[in-house]
């Protein structure tokens, strides 16, 4: 979600409309699956993102294409014995056009379509529970421009249509054994959702610091909840703190 | 600036309360404990019906001999006690750190694990075993002085199961095979299903599959129908015996049902666990213990549980004592031989 832009020149300096990005940070957070386990946990582990960013003339619209990758561990306040893994993975190709410009700050809206995954697993999957979602969502970002070398970012991304897979009722039955060694069957055999039943959105703050008109470096806090409301309901929010690189060209 | 830095401090000051976000903990007491085992089992278990269990009158009977004053030890005791009327050897409880665990109905399960002895068979009775190696527990050998092919199959787990077409060709001189699968731990149905098809004389449905799908006992999803099937380039249909036993469990007796749909095979030994159904989750205490039992309802195509009934029936009854084995001697692969002599000639 536009998590490193690569438009951190302003439009007298700015030589490059595309740049990519790598950021690593950590993850934070708090998971309750209850289609894992009754019980909290706090999350806490690696986060890496890459990103790629394209931006028109007169940054009048942006089109970017983002990766997330984190792998941190679940803990259980009760006992250190159910200490589990989640995995989660995140795609994001997004395009925001500016609608208004009021001195050193920018508004965009747009749209975005984010393919989410997340697998909560336990001791090599005796327990395991997902929640993949795949569709498509508002976008805004505000972005202002304190100087030619500092700019910070704000965006906000609320999923509005969403395909959503998750473990049947029981976390088995007949269609996951039979495909238990396909999981993109499992995680795509999605049924359509709206704000009905999944809430969610990320909330993206972005410093960029220009280092030259070549590279940029970055600082990212994203805040992502999600609150499934089903039998088995999900609430999970992650607080991201995240730094990286980014290449202009 | 400023107003950016407040705004982010108050949204990681909210972001970190997670009673706010998640609501309330489970609380780690004896009485939660008890409550959280028995509601899982109550909202998901998915052989009350099949096993006429009165769920409800148990809480009645267990649940007031739980306080807060109960230690582990006794909680432990009260919850063997709640899960051992299921009588169903799929729910298992088990301790924090794996050390310590509770089968439901498993004593003849246990009983007959020195009733049987891999080596025994290998030392007395084969000529030669080869152990295929890519899978968790499959060998094969010749009976001493027989015309007769051993196969044993002591998992249903494994990466190939398409390797017994192998074991099939280099047995298929003999004129009868002895498929031994006491001790089967289980595992995974369609394996068993694989293997089987090995041995198939034909495509039948043997069984069906719901899955438990909501909150009444009663509540599952649509009947799956599991048939034969032949597998390979080539069935193997001369005489097999199968030998089984009380710990010949799971798939492994999914693997019974395929093989005794088929006119060629007879089962000799004891009766299996009767514990089919597949079994869900590992599902977690607030104190780190964790259980499991099945979620899946598994039916005889004319609509008889198969939870419950007993398990499948040998065709010829006879099963060893630990004192047979300790005196060398495997009564029951003695009389499977000595069946394939008397019904078929085949020596």
């Amino acid at each position: 979600m536009f998590g490193n832009q690569g438009f951190s020149q302003d439009s007298a300096t700015k030589s490059y409309n595309n740049s990519i990005g790598f950021r690593v940070g950590y993850d934070q957070g708090y998971l309750k699956d209850l289609n894992f386990s009754p019980l909290n946990y706090n999350e806490g582990g690696l986060l890496y993102a890459l990103n790629y960013t394209n931006q028109s003339p007169n940054e009048k619209g942006i089109f970017n294409v983002a990766f997330e990758f984190s792998s941190p561990q679940l803990k259980a306040k009760t006992s250190g014995y159910l200490t589990s893994y989640l995995t989660m993975a995140n795609l994001e190709i997004a395009y925001v056009r500016r609608v208004t410009t009021k001195e050193k700050l920018s508004l965009y809206l747009g749209g975005q379509y984010s393919s989410y995954l997340q697998i909560a697993d336990w001791q090599d999957f005796e327990s395991f529970s997902f929640l993949a979602s795949h569709g498509i969502g508002i976008k805004g970002l505000l972005s202002y421009n304190l100087d030619s070398k500092h700019r910070f970012s704000s965006s906000l991304f609320i999923p509005v249509f969403q395909f959503l897979a998750r473990p049947p009722y029981n976390g088995i039955d007949e269609e996951v054994i039979e495909n238990q060694d396909n999981i993109e069957k499992i995680i795509f055999n999605a049924k359509p959702t709206s704000f009905n039943q999944y809430l969610a959105f990320d909330w993206r703050i972005n410093y960029l610091f220009s280092l030259s008109k070549r590279f940029d470096l970055s600082a990212t806090y994203l805040l992502r909840y999600q609150n499934l409301s089903e039998i088995n309901k999900v609430i999970h929010l992650q607080n991201q703190l995240s730094v990286g690189l980014n290449v202009n060209f | 600036m400023k107003q950016i830095f407040y705004l982010i401090i108050v949204i990681l000051t909210l972001s970190s309360c997670e009673k706010l976000i998640l609501g309330e903990d489970e609380v780690n007491s004896p009485e939660n404990n008890f409550e959280l085992l028995w509601t899982d089992l109550d909202k998901s278990y998915s052989n009350f019906e099949a096993k006429s269990i009165d769920w409800n009158s148990l809480y009645s009977i267990y649940r007031p001999q739980v306080s807060s004053n109960t230690t582990d030890s006794e909680l432990w005791t009260i919850m063997s006690n709640l899960i051992e009327h299921l009588d169903d050897s799929h729910v298992a409880i088990y301790s924090a750190d794996g050390s310590k665990s509770f089968k439901s109905g498993y004593t003849l399960n246990e009983q007959s694990i020195p009733e049987f002895s891999e080596d025994l068979i290998s030392t007395k009775y084969l000529e030669s075993r080869t152990v295929v190696s890519s899978e968790d527990d499959l060998s094969y050998g010749k009976v001493k002085n027989k015309d007769i092919g051993y196969i044993y199959l002591g998992t249903e787990d494994g990466q190939n199961p398409a390797v017994i077409d192998e074991v099939v060709d280099v047995l298929k001189i003999h004129r009868a095979i002895i498929l031994d699968i006491r001790q089967n731990t289980g595992g995974d149905d369609r394996y068993a299903a694989r293997i089987a098809g090995a041995f198939a004389d034909s495509e039948k449905v043997i069984y069906s599959v719901q899955t438990r799908n909501g909150v009444n006992h009663n509540d599952f999803d649509e009947k799956n129908f599991h048939s034969t099937k032949k597998e390979g380039d080539e069935q193997f249909l001369k005489p097999v015996i199968l030998l089984t036993d009380r710990k010949t469990i799971s798939a492994g007796e999914i693997f019974c049902l395929h093989m005794k749909s088929f006119d060629h095979i007879t089962q000799i030994g004891d009766t299996t666990a009767g514990d089919f159904a597949t079994t869900g989750n590992r599902s977690f205490l607030s104190n780190g213990w964790n259980f499991k039992y099945p979620v899946q309802l598994f039916l005889r195509p004319d609509g008889e549980y198969l939870d419950g009934n007993g398990g499948n029936i040998p065709d010829v009854y006879i099963k060893n004592s630990e004192s047979d084995i300790l005196a060398n001697q495997d009564k029951v692969i003695e009389k499977a031989i000595q069946y394939l002599f008397d019904e078929y000639g085949i020596e």
